[in-house]
C-alpha cells in the first residue's frame, strides 16, 4: 500500500507542503487535516510534483481551501503538479480555477 | 454520463458471458492482484498470465489483465497497484484509467452495497489500440443510483467540503464513452478509453 506523505516546511512568508503519494477516497482526509492546519497559518503552497493519483475527493478539498483562503483574504497557489495530478485538474473541466505555478519565483 | 442499456461495444475485450471467469485466468481472492506483464506482486498475491502463453515469452506483451478485489475503501490501493501494473498501457494512458478507474471504484463502495460476494472484477483490456476498463460485480443497488446520476451536474457541498458528481465529471471527460450495463447474473461499468 503506497501511503501519503505530507511535509511542511517554511519559506519566507508562505508555508510549503510536500505532498507525496495518492490522494485517494482513502487518503483525502489525512490531507485536508494538514492543509487546514497550514492554511491557518497564512499563505500556503502545495507542491505537487510526487502525488501519484488525485481523486476528486482531493480536488474537493483543495477546492474547499482556495474558497477558505479567499474569504480570508489569503492565497493558495498549486506547485508543480505531477503528470496525473495535472491531468485530474484538467478533466474537471475549470482548470482556471486552479492557482498553478512551475517554479516557487511566479509566485506573485 | 453513466447510460443505462445494453451495448455492443466491447465485442472483443471478451467479457464473459453471465460474469465467470474464463479457466485461464487465475484469479486472487481477497486482498490479491494480477498483473498484467505476470510479474510477481506483494504478498498474499496470487499472479498467473492473463492468457495462455501462445505467442513466446518476450515477443509479445499481454493485452490484457484481470482483478479480483474487495469493494471496501481499502481496496483502491490495490486497484492503483493494478492500473500501474498494466504493461500494454502507456503511463499517459495508465493515468486515464487510474484516475477514472477510481472514481468508478469509490462509487461501487459508496453505491453497491450490498455487493454480492463483496467483490468486484476489474478487467483492463486493449483492443485494436482501444483501452477497456470493465468493473463486473452484482449490486440490488447500484442500478437505482446509476438512475439518479442521470444528468447531474456536479454540486459543491460547502459543508461536507466534497463535491458531488465530480467524479463522473471527471470519468467521462477522461474517457470515451462512460456505460453502465446490468444484467441478470452480473452488472457492468464499461470506461472505455
Amino acid at each position: 500500500m503506497t501511503q501519503l506523505d505530507i511535509s511542511e516546511r517554511q519559506d519566507e512568508s508562505r508555508v510549503i507542503l510536500l505532498v507525496s503519494g495518492p490522494i485517494n477516497s482513502y487518503t483525502f482526509s489525512e490531507f485536508q487535516q494538514k492543509l487546514d492546519r497550514a492554511t491557518a497559518k497564512g499563505e500556503v503552497v502545495i507542491d505537487m510534483e510526487k502525488v501519484t493519483t488525485l481523486s476528486s475527493a482531493g480536488i474537493g478539498v483543495i477546492m474547499a481551501a482556495l474558497d477558505d483562503a479567499e474569504a480570508a483574504g489569503k492565497k493558495l497557489f498549486i506547485l508543480k503538479p505531477s503528470e496525473i495530478a495535472r491531468l485530474a485538474f484538467e478533466s474537471t473541466g475549470f482548470m482556471e480555477r486552479f492557482p498553478v505555478f512551475q517554479n516557487l519565483k511566479e509566485l506573485p | 454520463m453513466i447510460r443505462n442499456g445494453p451495448t455492443g461495444i466491447v465485442p472483443s475485450a471478451r467479457v464473459p458471458a453471465g460474469g465467470d471467469v474464463p479457466a485461464y485466468v487465475s484469479v486472487a481472492l481477497a486482498s490479491a492482484a494480477l498483473t498484467a506483464s505476470g510479474r510477481s506482486a506483494e504478498a498474499a498475491i496470487e499472479a498467473a498470465p492473463a492468457k495462455p502463453p501462445l505467442a513466446p515469452l518476450g515477443r509479445r506483451r499481454p493485452t490484457e489483465a484481470t482483478l479480483r478485489i474487495a469493494v471496501v475503501r481499502e481496496g483502491i490501493f490495490l486497484l492503483e497497484d493494478f492500473i500501474d501494473s498494466l504493461d500494454f498501457a502507456a503511463t499517459t494512458e495508465r493515468s486515464r484509467l487510474k484516475l477514472a478507474g477510481s472514481e468508478i471504484f469509490d462509487n461501487l463502495v459508496k453505491h453497491s452495497t450490498p455487493i454480492e460476494g463483496g467483490s468486484a472484477i476489474v478487467r483492463a483490456a486493449r483492443r485494436s489500440g482501444v483501452i477497456y476498463l470493465i468493473f463486473g460485480f452484482k449490486s440490488p443497488s447500484f442500478a437505482a443510483y446509476v438512475q439518479r446520476c442521470r444528468d447531474y451536474e456536479p454540486v459543491f457541498d460547502h459543508h461536507a467540503r466534497r463535491w458531488h458528481g465530480m467524479g463522473l465529471r471527471m470519468t467521462r471527460n477522461l474517457s470515451s464513452s462512460l456505460l453502465f450495463r446490468p444484467g441478470s447474473l452480473v452488472d457492468r461499468v464499461i470506461i472505455r478509453f
